[in-house]
């Protein structure tokens, strides 16, 4: 019994020892003897999952984009470079939105490129939305392809020229470089957008229709047309080419 | 009666039907010059440039600017975020917007001052309202927007807001012959709409979604869209035919 009573005392005094070790130091608070990292919570609640390649493209090697997604909705959407790190040259281009789960098909052209949104899946379910607070990675900026010649140079990638000089609005446009040559000019702001979310009606559409424009001779009372953004987009993809050219990211 | 006057930067074209002076014009002219000093971003004076200089907090808002900003919130969560009124370095820049609200604004005061027929046209956007002196709907061309002085197409859209947004600059360094079939550019989108407002605010989003912008119209209920592309290829809503004229 005593010896029972004694190997209690001992648990007993060990568990006391146990508990003044872990007693704070003075200048401890409770919360810094532990450390357990935060739940990651997504800023604001979102569906935003990221658009997924159509069938017919290959996986990239890497993504080249001038910047990183922004969490808040910066440059949710934008055309993207796709490059082989190696040969230099565009595996392929794809547009990577930033989707709600429910999407439209849009109108199919005759041309069809892997970029236009063709095939979208939505992947709302399976990503948990703050995974995808994290930004993707981004490939080092492949080298500048080189001409002979004293020939403008233009490195590979995507580059934005900011104008604010249409009167009524700012207009900014992004020009995309592939293989050393412009090969598509997006309007991005117009007046002026950074889109933190897209979400397209999912109805299903019927095809629309189209023809070619055709010089009209009736009589018009008014016409209807673009105005002031002429200037404002030619100084605006002045901006963005200089930018190509310079190499730098931001005109 | 007709005038056209330069407020805002760009011409403002009114006709009234009937009108046997221009004073009525004037009154609706006077309002864009009113529209002009609060919300141009290229007056120091204005409410808005203050605005950008932290001079003014929302509370002390014009009934106007605070109409604007509440209207700005609804835009940006109709059209998915593509019309946004902040701009990328942070100024606000609501001049999109004003322009279509000014518009049916006047459009207003001409009917409260009795009119039945006119159309208010400011930058190439378009209420109008009635018939013409012909006694026929107003005939309402679109811009080329390869050759700024011809029509491609004939509307009779009755009461209706048109607007037009897109870019007429062409370049032939702009598109490499080898890459053309890359370049899938939308150079105009023209919508109707029952208001000008919309139609205005609707045409800005719709352009800047690229392709996919007649099919944001086609989905949304009110609106019409005729979309041309650099090819000169045309796509169009599944309404936009009755509003072109028959002959």
């Amino acid at each position: 019994m005593k010896k029972i009573l004694l190997s209690l005392a001992v648990i007993a005094a060990s568990g006391a020892y146990v508990l003044h070790e872990r007693s704070f130091a003075p200048d401890e608070t409770a919360e810094s003897s532990v450390t357990i990292a935060p739940p990651l919570l997504p800023t604001k609640p979102t569906q935003e999952v990221v658009h997924a390649l159509s069938d017919d493209e290959a996986p990239p090697a890497f993504v080249t984009t001038d910047k990183l997604p922004d969490p808040v909705g910066q440059n949710s959407t934008r055309d993207e470079i796709v490059t082989s790190p190696a040969s230099n040259t565009a595996v392929s281009k794809r547009k990577v939105v930033i989707a709600q789960p429910d999407q439209v098909q849009p109108l199919k052209t005759d041309k069809q490129k892997a970029s236009s949104s063709a095939s979208l899946l939505s992947f709302a379910s399976a990503i948990p939305a703050n995974v995808l607070q994290y930004p993707r990675p981004v490939a080092v900026q492949p080298k500048p392809k080189q001409i002979a010649g004293g020939q403008t140079t233009y490195r590979d990638g995507t580059y934005t020229g900011l104008s604010a000089d249409a009167y009524y609005g700012s207009v900014q446009v992004a020009v995309v470089i592939q293989g050393g040559n412009l090969v598509s000019v997006q309007v991005l702001n117009y007046p002026s957008d950074r889109s933190t979310s897209r979400h397209i009606n999912s109805r299903a559409l019927p095809a629309l229709r189209q023809e070619a424009i055709q010089s009209q001779s009736a009589k018009i009372d008014v016409v209807s047309g673009a105005t002031l953004t002429s200037r404002a987009y030619r100084k605006s993809l002045d901006a963005a080419l200089s930018a190509a050219r310079a190499g730098g990211k931001n005109a | 009666m007709r005038k056209t006057s330069m407020i805002m930067g760009m011409p403002i074209t009114i006709e009234l039907v009937g009108a046997t002076s221009d004073a009525p014009i004037e009154v609706a002219l006077s309002y864009f010059q009113s529209v002009d000093e609060r919300f141009s971003p290229f007056k120091s004076t204005s409410e808005v440039s203050a605005l950008n200089r932290g001079e003014v907090r929302a509370t002390m808002f014009s009934p106007e600017m605070r109409e604007i900003m509440a209207l700005a919130e609804t835009t940006k969560f109709e059209t998915q975020g593509y019309f946004d009124i902040r701009r990328a370095d942070g100024i606000i820049d609501p001049s999109g917007l004003v322009k279509g609200w000014a518009i049916r604004n006047a459009a207003g005061i001409i009917a409260d001052l009795g009119y039945r027929n006119y159309f208010v046209e400011a930058g190439g956007d378009i209420q109008c309202a009635g018939h013409n002196a012909d006694g026929e709907k107003w005939r309402v061309g679109i811009r080329n927007p390869f050759d700024s002085s011809q029509s491609i197409k004939t509307l009779q859209p009755g009461d209706a807001g048109i607007a037009t947004s897109g870019t007429s600059i062409r370049g032939k360094h702009i598109y490499n012959p080898y890459n053309n079939a890359n370049i899938d550019e939308v150079v105009s989108v023209t919508i109707v709409a029952s208001d000008i407002f919309d139609a205005d605010r609707f045409a800005t989003a719709a352009f800047a979604m690229g392709r996919a912008g007649i099919d944001f119209i086609e989905a949304t209920d009110g609106l019409e869209g005729y979309s041309i592309d650099h090819a000169g290829i045309a796509t169009m809503t599944s309404g936009f035919e009755d509003f072109v004229a028959s002959c």
